[in-house]
C-alpha cells in the first residue's frame, strides 16, 4: 500500500518542466549543431561572405536573382532532378526484389546476402576507381561489349557528359542496393509466414505472393528507401566527381548541384560562401519539396 | 504555465550568454574572427626566445617520411629547450583548400602550413598569411635567387611564403620504343610545341589506335604549356583573363583539339585528372609527364617501359624551366609567432634540405642554394632515365623561375577545362571554347563585374 501512495504521489506531483529538463541537454546539441548552422547559411546567403569569412555585407537578394539567373545553376539543378528520378525509382524496386530473393530460404544465400552487403563497407574512392577502369575505353565492359559484336566503337561511359552521369547513378545504385536491401530484409521478416503459407494454399505463385504480401507489407519501409533515396541522389559529388573529373564532365554537363556550390563557394581565393549558401538554401528547397511529395505519395497509397 | 515560461526565458539567456562568452572581443588587430598575433600586426621583427607548443601541418608526407620528421621535430626541441612541435599530415587530397578555408574560418590554422603556392595567395589575399620579410629581416638570404625573387605574390613586394621543394617544369619524357614504332627519330625529340604537335599528329596517323601521343590532363597542363610559350594568360595588374588573345595559346588549342579529335589524346583523359604518369607507365602514350620525379613510378610500376624511356628538356620560347614549389607560410594568426618563425627556418635551413632531398625517393629539388651542391644532385654518374632527367635538371634548376599565377585557382582551373574539354570532345570550335573559357575565367575571379 506504502508503495502505490508513493508511486502515485510520484507522478502526480511532478513539476511540469522535468520532461523539459531531461530533454535539455539534447535540444541544446540540436539547436547548437543542427539549427543554429542551418540559420546560419540562410543568413549568410544574404550576404556577399567570403569563404574565409570576410566581407559579409548584406546584399538583400542578390544571390537568389543571381542564381536564378545562371544558366550553370539550372543544369546543375536538372542534373540533380534527373539523377533522383532515374536512381530513386531503381533503388527503392532492386532492394526489395533482391531482398525477397535472399529472404527465401535456399542453400547458399547467406553468401549472397554477404555479397550484396559488400559495396556498403568499401570506401567510395576505391569504388569509383574500380568504376573508371571497368567503364573506361579499353575497360572490361567496352571490350565485352565488342566482342559479342553489340557495339562498334567503345561507348564514351567517360569522357560524355549525359553517359557520365548515367554512369554515376548506376554506381549510386549498385552501392545502395545492399544497403537498402538490409532494410528490406528486415521488413521482410516482420511479415507473418503464415501469410505466404496461406496465400501458397489458396494457389497464388510467387509472382502474386510477392506481389500481394511483400510489397503491401514493405510500403513503409519503401517509403523510407525512396526518402532516403531522394536525399541521398540530390547531394551526390563523389561519383560524378570520380568519374567525370574535376569539372563534372566535359564543359561541366554531368555537375550536380553540391559541384555547383563547391565551384561557387568554396575557392579561397575566388569563392563566395553567400552565393553558394544560396545554393545551399535552393538545394535543402529542393529536397523538402521532395520529401513532401514522397510523404504525400506514400501517404495516398496507404490510405 | 508562468513559472514554466520564466524557467525556459532563463534556460534560454543562459544559452545565449554562454554562446556569446565564446565569440567575445579579446582586443587586438583581427582577420575574420581570429587575432592576429600583435607581433604580425605591428610588422616588426619577431625576436622573442622560442618556446611552447605549435603545430607543424604537412601535405602527404606521413606514409613515406615519418622518420625525418620525428628526427627533424626532435633536433629541433632539442635547440629550442622548452619548444614542442605538434606535427600533423593532411592527406593533399582535392579538398585540402577546403578543409584549409574551414581551418583559417575556425582560427585554427597550425602555426607553420606547407601549401601550394595558389593556395597561399587566397590565404594572403584575406590577411591570414604573416609578412614574413617584416617578421624575420633576411629570411631569404639563403634560397635560390631566381625562386626567392619570384615568390613575391601579386601586388606586394614582400614575402608571405618559403621555398621549400620544388619539382621543375621543363623537361619531355618519353618512349623511344613507341617513338620508332611511329616513325618517330628517339635522338631528334621535339624542341618546340609546335614540333611536339607535329611529332604528336605523327603518332595519331600511324599507331593504328594501339597507343596515343599523351593523355589530355589539362589540369596538369595548364596554364604552364602556356606559359613554356611565354603567352600572356593573364593582365599585367593581374585584373583579368586575357589567354583567349594570345596566339601561342590559340595555336595551342586548335592543334591539342585537332590531335584529340585525330585520336591521338585517350579520350578518357580529357575529362579525368588522371597524371600522364599512369598510361605512360601502361605503355599507352608516347609521352609521360613534363616532371622528371614521376619517373621513379615508372621504374617501380613498369620496368620493360622505363628502360626505353628518353630525356629531354623542352623549353620552348622561355629558355628557362619553371619551379613548381611547394611553400611553408606561417598563418598571421599563430599563437606562438616566435617558435613558428624559428622552426620554418629550421626546417628550411640547408642542412635539414641536404638531408631531406638526399633520401633516394625524392626526385624534387631544395630551394636553398647550398643544398644544390649535394652529391646526389652534382655527382650523377648513371645513366638511367632517372640519372638523365637529374643531370638535365640540375642544369636547368638555377635559372628555374616560379610563374605561379596565383589567380588560377581550382576554381578558375575547372571553369578553364571544362570549356577545353568541349572542343577536345568535338562539341565547341576550338576558337570558340578558348573564349568562353576566358569569359568564365574571369566571372570566377569577378573580372567581369569590374
Amino acid at each position: 500500500m506504502t508503495t502505490a501512495i508513493h508511486l502515485n504521489g510520484a507522478a502526480r506531483y511532478r513539476p511540469p518542466w522535468v520532461p523539459l529538463l531531461w530533454c535539455a541537454p539534447a535540444l541544446l546539441m540540436i539547436t547548437i549543431w543542427s539549427v543554429g548552422p542551418f540559420v546560419g547559411t540562410i543568413a549568410l546567403s544574404f550576404t556577399d561572405t567570403s569563404p574565409l569569412g570576410m566581407g559579409g555585407a548584406f546584399v538583400g537578394l542578390d544571390n537568389y536573382r543571381s542564381i536564378l539567373q545562371d544558366p550553370a545553376f539550372w543544369s546543375a539543378t536538372g542534373n540533380s532532378v534527373l539523377y533522383a528520378v532515374i536512381a530513386v525509382p531503381l533503388l527503392v524496386v532492386l532492394p526489395l526484389l533482391l531482398a525477397q530473393l535472399v529472404h527465401t530460404r535456399l542453400p547458399g544465400m547467406g553468401f549472397f546476402r554477404s555479397a550484396y552487403a559488400a559495396p556498403i563497407v568499401a570506401s567510395v574512392v576505391a569504388v569509383g576507381l574500380v568504376w573508371q577502369n571497368l567503364l573506361g575505353e579499353q575497360g572490361p565492359v567496352n571490350t565485352v561489349l565488342q566482342r559479342v559484336g553489340l557495339i562498334q566503337q567503345a561507348v564514351p561511359f567517360l569522357s560524355e557528359g549525359s553517359l557520365i552521369l548515367l554512369s554515376a547513378i548506376a554506381l549510386t545504385v549498385w552501392r545502395g542496393l545492399g544497403w537498402y536491401l538490409i532494410f528490406y530484409l528486415a521488413a521482410l521478416s516482420n511479415i507473418p509466414r503464415e501469410l505466404y503459407e496461406a496465400a501458397e494454399l489458396d494457389g497464388a505463385g510467387p509472382t502474386r505472393r510477392f506481389l500481394t504480401i511483400s510489397v503491401p507489407g514493405t510500403r513503409l519501409t519503401m517509403l523510407l528507401v525512396g526518402l532516403l533515396a531522394g536525399i541521398g541522389s540530390l547531394r551526390v559529388f563523389s561519383e560524378v566527381y570520380l568519374l567525370g573529373g574535376a569539372t563534372g564532365g566535359p564543359g561541366g554537363e554531368a555537375r550536380t548541384l553540391p559541384f555547383f556550390i563547391r565551384d561557387a563557394a568554396l575557392d579561397p581565393l575566388t569563392g563566395n560562401a553567400g552565393y553558394g549558401a544560396a545554393v545551399s538554401v535552393a538545394l535543402f528547397t529542393l529536397t523538402a519539396v521532395f520529401a513532401v511529395l514522397a510523404q504525400r505519395f506514400g501517404g495516398e497509397r496507404d490510405a | 504555465m508562468k513559472h514554466q515560461r520564466t524557467l525556459s526565458i532563463a534556460a534560454a539567456a543562459a544559452t545565449l550568454v554562454a554562446l556569446s562568452a565564446c565569440t567575445g572581443d579579446a582586443g587586438g588587430e583581427r582577420v575574420g574572427r581570429c587575432t592576429i598575433a600583435d607581433e604580425f600586426a605591428a610588422g616588426t621583427p619577431v625576436d622573442a626566445t622560442p618556446s611552447g607548443e605549435i603545430t607543424f601541418q604537412t601535405t602527404a608526407l606521413k606514409a613515406s617520411f615519418s622518420e625525418y620528421f620525428t628526427e627533424l621535430i626532435e633536433d629541433f626541441e632539442a635547440a629550442y629547450p622548452g619548444t614542442t612541435v605538434i606535427w600533423e599530415d593532411d592527406p593533399g587530397d582535392g579538398s585540402f583548400a577546403t578543409r584549409l578555408v574551414a581551418d583559417a574560418q575556425a582560427c585554427s590554422l597550425a602555426d607553420v602550413v606547407n601549401m601550394p603556392l595558389a593556395t597561399a595567395g587566397g590565404l594572403r589575399e584575406q590577411g591570414f598569411l604573416a609578412d614574413l620579410d617584416a617578421a624575420s629581416p633576411g629570411i631569404g638570404a639563403d634560397f635560390i635567387p631566381s625562386l626567392w625573387d619570384s615568390l613575391v605574390l601579386p601586388g606586394d613586394d614582400h614575402h608571405y611564403v618559403l621555398p621549400w621543394y620544388w619539382g621543375l617544369i621543363g623537361l619531355q619524357t618519353y618512349n623511344t620504343e613507341l617513338m620508332q614504332r611511329a616513325g618517330l627519330d628517339p635522338e631528334q625529340p621535339p624542341t618546340t610545341f609546335e614540333e611536339l604537335f607535329d611529332a604528336a599528329d605523327q603518332v595519331a596517323e600511324r599507331s593504328n589506335g594501339e597507343f596515343s601521343a599523351f593523355s589530355a590532363s589539362l589540369g596538369l597542363r595548364l596554364p604552364l604549356e602556356w606559359q613554356l610559350q611565354e603567352a600572356e594568360v593573364i593582365a599585367d595588374d593581374g585584373s583579368a583573363f586575357v589567354f583567349a588573345d594570345d596566339p601561342a595559346v590559340q595555336e595551342w588549342t586548335e592543334r591539342m583539339t585537332r590531335l584529340a579529335l585525330a585520336g591521338g589524346i585517350p579520350k578518357d583523359s580529357i575529362a579525368s585528372d588522371d597524371e600522364p604518369t599512369a598510361l605512360f607507365t601502361q605503355g599507352a602514350t608516347v609521352w609521360g609527364s613534363p616532371n622528371a620525379s614521376s619517373l621513379r613510378y615508372v621504374q617501380e610500376g613498369n620496368p620493360g617501359v622505363y628502360e626505353h624511356v628518353g630525356v629531354s628538356s623542352l623549353l620552348d620560347r622561355r629558355g628557362t624551366a619553371i619551379a613548381e614549389v611547394q611553400t611553408i607560410g606561417v598563418p598571421s594568426t599563430s599563437t606562438n609567432p616566435a617558435t613558428a618563425i624559428a622552426f620554418a627556418r629550421f626546417l628550411l635551413a640547408a642542412e635539414q634540405q641536404n638531408r631531406f632531398i638526399s633520401d633516394p625517393r625524392i626526385q624534387n629539388f631544395p630551394s636553398t642554394t647550398e643544398s644544390l651542391g649535394i652529391p646526389k644532385l652534382t655527382d650523377i654518374t648513371g645513366t638511367a632515365p632517372i640519372d638523365e632527367a637529374n643531370r638535365l635538371a640540375v642544369e636547368l634548376a638555377d635559372e628555374a623561375e616560379i610563374v605561379t599565377i596565383v589567380q588560377w585557382s581550382d576554381a578558375v582551373a575547372n571553369a578553364v577545362n571544362a570549356e577545353l574539354q568541349l572542343a577536345l570532345t568535338g562539341k565547341k570550335a576550338p576558337r570558340e571554347a578558348l573564349q568562353a573559357a576566358q569569359d568564365a575565367a574571369n566571372r570566377v575571379i569577378g573580372a567581369d563585374a569590374r
